[in-house]
């Protein structure tokens, strides 16, 4: 399949991470995947490893909207929706819109905030609108929440409980970049200004027609679908998971494979395009046993997969 | 990466192995010789890439055939035909390494596993058919790829999937060779004894009792016969073979008995026996003390109830024998004369004691009572080594050496008996018997050969008498010999032997014969429906079912699908589909073409929900053939 909007995107996605973002071309393609199928990312890694650069980068090469929420322990639900302020002069309460009405929202360190502003947001990116004070405003399209947390900070945290990390399409971590790539970076230092000076290469149009396409054109067929299917059964029957992968989990899946298919120049979703997606996809929302709470969740969905048989014919 | 004309080496030399190995034991001494050697040296030469020129091996065959040739004569075939088959193969080892000679080597290895059979007729054949059977396919499916490319070389995949195949093929033949040996005609005997008359002489039960014949007798632990019958005490396995009832220069000889007797075992506890006798020099078939009725191919049973084989000797024979375990034979009248007559001269002293015996009993039991005291206070011993011999053997184990054997108590006191009046002759027989648990039979050997006297008292009949029984030693022979893991082993192997023996030598042209009537009659009962048009449409409907539902199989999408997807896979260095591997990223391993284009088209009919179509097929193979091709290159 030739699609030129393929095309335009993997030629972004191949300037972004070749040019800004060197050695993060995993976590670049999840990003585009998150935002294609619709859904946010959670980065999840320790500072210093260019989550916040990814994210604007992100956001300034698609040309869109972008805003930015440091979540403390103080921040408010009204903090990001937005808030009703006296207006004198018209004599009425007027509403002045948050940050999350922006494109792309960055959420960094979604851990620091109580829970009470955690959830606020997260149905607000669930449901893609915001009621305040009786009135429902709907969010931008395309909408892309990509938040950060620092797994091993723990004090003055509030770690996002798996009801809510569910809301997330994808987790992933960033790693360190190649010793090579690193060393380069180090010399040159950081690429925030740079960053800035990007000119927008993808209009939000080319997005959503793009989306709409992998919707209408990429098929997923009985057989990957009964693939899928086996995956989160077999998360739920593992004896080390408490609770396996939900029925959303499955969409997600699905959903996140048609985009890894279509980036892949197919119409039609592989069991490797499964295979792909699964682990970012499916591992943060394994609930596992307590005794096994200090294993890795992506380990043990990684050998779930393995052990499922690929369907073949 | 191996070639395969290294392989082929090593296979033919492993067939060469396994065909010569069974017929090895019968070989003359300089074959015998020579045959290591000559592979030995073989190896050698090969590694080394040394040429034999071939003009020396030829010669060297033509002397050989020469030299063997004159040694053929009517009673000389065998020995002579399996030594030139030997040795053709020794030169083989020599001679230059192509595929004809590959093929020569094989042919001339199941020429001497078949002219094993005419020495002996043993399980190791099954076992060595199997694996010859083996070695040489695989020799022929490797020779083909030879023959095909002489360059080609086979990775460890390519081996596997062709050592699979010869492994599958040998499997498939097994039942047809179950089929030949059930229908195809055979022998019960190696064909070497029909040519040669009788083998070699054993000891056991022999046509005479001689006791001073030899200061030691042989012990042979030869197999003589095994007895499938329930286990019971050893102290009653007396197994009867042959009466003699004349004693007659040192030695007591059979006659055939007076017409008129016709002695009856007492009815009693009935032993039903099957007895598989080895061959051997005896003709005279064993049965439990006291034989009911002994019933084997052309034997005759006497009145004393001795069952004479005729064609004994060369056959391993199965006897059916009805027993009653005791002691006295009931018979109504006997040829007094007859079981009493004597040499003119006896050992003077024998007949001193016998008469001093004469004169103080009575009835024939006293008399059996005091010559049995006599035996317990001369205090003789049971012994197999350094036994009297000589003229007065007799005299010599009675009163100075004091120890002898079976025969020699036997032959004294039955000698003693006749003296003092009462009729008495000597049994031969064995006595004893190892149970085997698994089998459920008793295995009786050669050195349990034994000689007992039966005694005849008026008004109860022949009365079973083992003098041996009087001497101090006796104890030890007998059924105490069942233990050790050694033991327990060949017990086993026995066991093999014995089934072996059961179902596959003893099966003859007269069970084939059974089998096809058997056949044949089952086939009568089946009643076929009468021919009807609603018979006919039935038959009609369950035969096109029946082809619908393979052609379905055949066509089956997913079937066939899977089926070459399995077969790039197995291209691919999988034995099996891989864990966590789709067939898109098993081609991106091959970093060629035509691998992502089979997995492109593959995957793109099936993961779309629909068939393969046609043109896809060809095109799929096409591609599989390329990737084969470009596998074995590389």
């Amino acid at each position: 399949m030739n699609n030129p909007q393929r095309t335009a995107i993997l030629e972004v996605m191949d300037t972004v991470s070749s040019s800004y973002l060197q050695g993060k071309i995993r976590a670049v393609k999840l990003s585009f995947i998150a935002m294609l199928a619709g859904g946010h990312i959670l980065l999840e890694d320790i500072p210093g490893l260019g989550k916040t650069t990814l994210a604007l980068t992100i956001a300034q090469v698609l040309g869109l909207t972008f805003g930015r929420v440091q979540c403390t322990s103080d921040l408010l639900p009204s903090d990001i929706t937005g808030l009703s302020i006296f207006n004198r002069d018209e004599n009425r309460f007027t509403f002045v819109r948050g940050p999350i009405f922006n494109n792309i929202l960055l959420v960094d360190e979604v851990n620091r905030a109580t829970p009470k502003t955690q959830s606020a947001m997260l149905e607000a990116m669930e449901e893609r609108r915001v009621t305040v004070e009786g009135t429902t405003y709907r969010l931008p399209d395309p909408f892309l929440v990509i938040a950060t947390q620092n797994p091993t900070e723990q004090a003055g945290t509030y770690p996002l409980p798996e009801s809510q990390i569910d809301r997330f399409l994808i987790r992933t971590g960033l790693g360190y970049p190649p010793a090579e790539v690193e060393c380069a970076i180090i010399r040159k230092g950081g690429i925030r200004e740079e960053i800035m000076n990007i000119s927008p290469l993808l209009s939000s149009d080319v997005i959503l027609s793009t989306r709409k396409a992998i919707q209408d054109d990429v098929q997923l067929s009985e057989k990957v679908t009964g693939y899928i299917m086996q995956i989160i059964a077999a998360t739920r029957t593992n004896p080390l998971v408490a609770a396996g992968i939900s029925t959303r989990g499955g969409i997600s899946i699905a959903q996140a494979a048609r985009v890894h298919a279509f980036l892949e120049g197919r119409d039609f979703v592989a069991p490797e395009d499964v295979m792909a997606i699964a682990v970012p996809v499916g591992a943060h929302r394994l609930v596992l046993k307590p005794e096994n709470e200090h294993l890795d969740k992506e380990e043990i969905l990684r050998a779930v997969i393995n052990d499922v048989p690929v369907p073949l014919a | 990466m191996l070639s395969p004309a290294r392989i082929i080496e090593i296979l033919v030399l492993l067939a060469s192995i396994i065909g010569i190995l069974p017929l090895y034991p019968y070989l003359d001494l300089f074959s015998r010789i020579l045959l290591p050697l000559a592979a030995i040296s073989g190896l050698v030469v090969h590694n080394k890439g040394i040429r034999l020129p071939t003009i020396v091996l030829t010669l060297a065959s033509i002397a050989i055939f020469f030299s063997y040739a004159t040694r053929f004569g009517h009673n000389n075939v065998a020995a002579p035909a399996a030594n030139l088959l030997a040795l053709l193969l020794a030169i083989r080892f020599m001679g230059e390494q192509s595929s004809r000679a590959a093929l020569q080597a094989c042919a001339l290895s199941v020429f001497c596993l078949a002219a094993s059979t005419l020495f002996a007729l043993d399980p190791i054949f099954l076992f060595s058919l199997i694996l010859l059977s083996f070695f040489i396919i695989s020799t022929l499916l490797l020779l083909t790829f030879h023959e095909t490319d002489k360059a080609i070389m086979l990775n460890r995949f390519e081996l596997l999937s062709l050592g699979k195949l010869a492994v599958w093929t040998t499997g498939v033949s097994i039942p047809l060779m179950l089929i030949f040996f059930i229908i195809l005609p055979r022998t019960q005997f190696p064909l070497w004894n029909a040519f040669a008359g009788k083998g070699q002489t054993t000891s056991g039960v022999s046509d005479r009792v001689e006791p001073g014949r030899s200061t030691t007798i042989e012990t042979s632990l030869a197999v003589a016969f095994r007895a499938e019958m329930p286990a019971i005490d050893p102290e009653a396995l007396y197994w009867r073979c042959v009466v003699f009832n004349r004693y007659s220069s040192d030695a007591w000889v059979r006659e055939m008995p007076p017409s008129r007797e016709i002695d009856r075992a007492i009815a009693g506890n009935r032993v039903q026996q099957t007895i598989f006798f080895e061959p051997g020099s005896s003709r005279y078939l064993p049965a439990l003390d006291q034989p009911l009725q002994v019933r084997a191919p052309r034997a005759t049973t006497s009145g004393d109830l001795v069952t004479t084989q005729n064609l004994g000797g060369s056959n391993r024979s199965k006897i059916e024998a009805i027993s009653t375990l005791g002691e006295t034979l009931r018979v109504t009248s006997i040829d007094r004369e007859f079981y009493l007559r004597l040499p003119s001269e006896l050992p003077p002293r024998l007949a001193a004691v016998a008469d001093a015996i004469k004169g103080r009993g009575k009835s024939d039991l006293e008399l059996v009572a005091l010559a049995r005291e006599f035996f317990i206070t001369s205090r003789l011993r049971y012994a197999t080594t350094n036994l009297p011999t000589g003229s007065n053997h007799l005299d010599n184990f009675l009163f100075t050496a004091k120890k002898g054997h079976c025969e020699f108590f036997a032959s004294s006191f039955a000698l003693i008996m006749r003296r003092a009046g009462v009729p008495a002759r000597v049994v031969g027989g064995y006595y004893g018997g190892v149970y085997n648990q698994i089998g459920g039979y008793f295995v009786v050997s050669e050195d349990t050969a034994h000689a007992w006297v039966e005694v005849f008292i008026d008004g109860v009949g022949w009365q079973r008498v083992d003098p041996s029984r009087w001497s101090a030693g006796f104890a030890e022979i007998g059924a105490n010999r069942n233990r050790g893991i050694l033991r327990r082993l060949s017990t086993l192997l026995d066991t093999f032997t014995y089934y072996w023996h059961a179902t596959v030598i003893t099966y003859d042209l007269g069970n084939q014969l059974s089998l096809a009537r058997n056949a044949g009659a089952m086939l009568q009962q089946i009643k076929l429906p009468r021919a009807t048009s609603r018979t006919m449409r039935m038959l009609g409907l369950g035969t096109a079912g029946i082809i619908a539902f393979f052609v379905i199989l055949k066509f089956r999408k997913g079937r066939s699908a899977n089926r070459i997807a399995l077969a790039f896979i197995r291209l691919s260095g999988y034995d099996s589909p891989p864990k966590g591997k789709g067939i898109l990223e098993i081609a991106t391993e091959w970093h060629n073409e035509d691998a992502t284009r089979f997995a492109t088209i593959y995957a793109g009919a099936i993961y779309r929900d629909r068939g393969i179509s046609k043109a896809e097929q060809r095109e799929l193979a096409a591609l599989l053939r390329n990737l084969k091709a470009l596998k074995s290159k590389g």
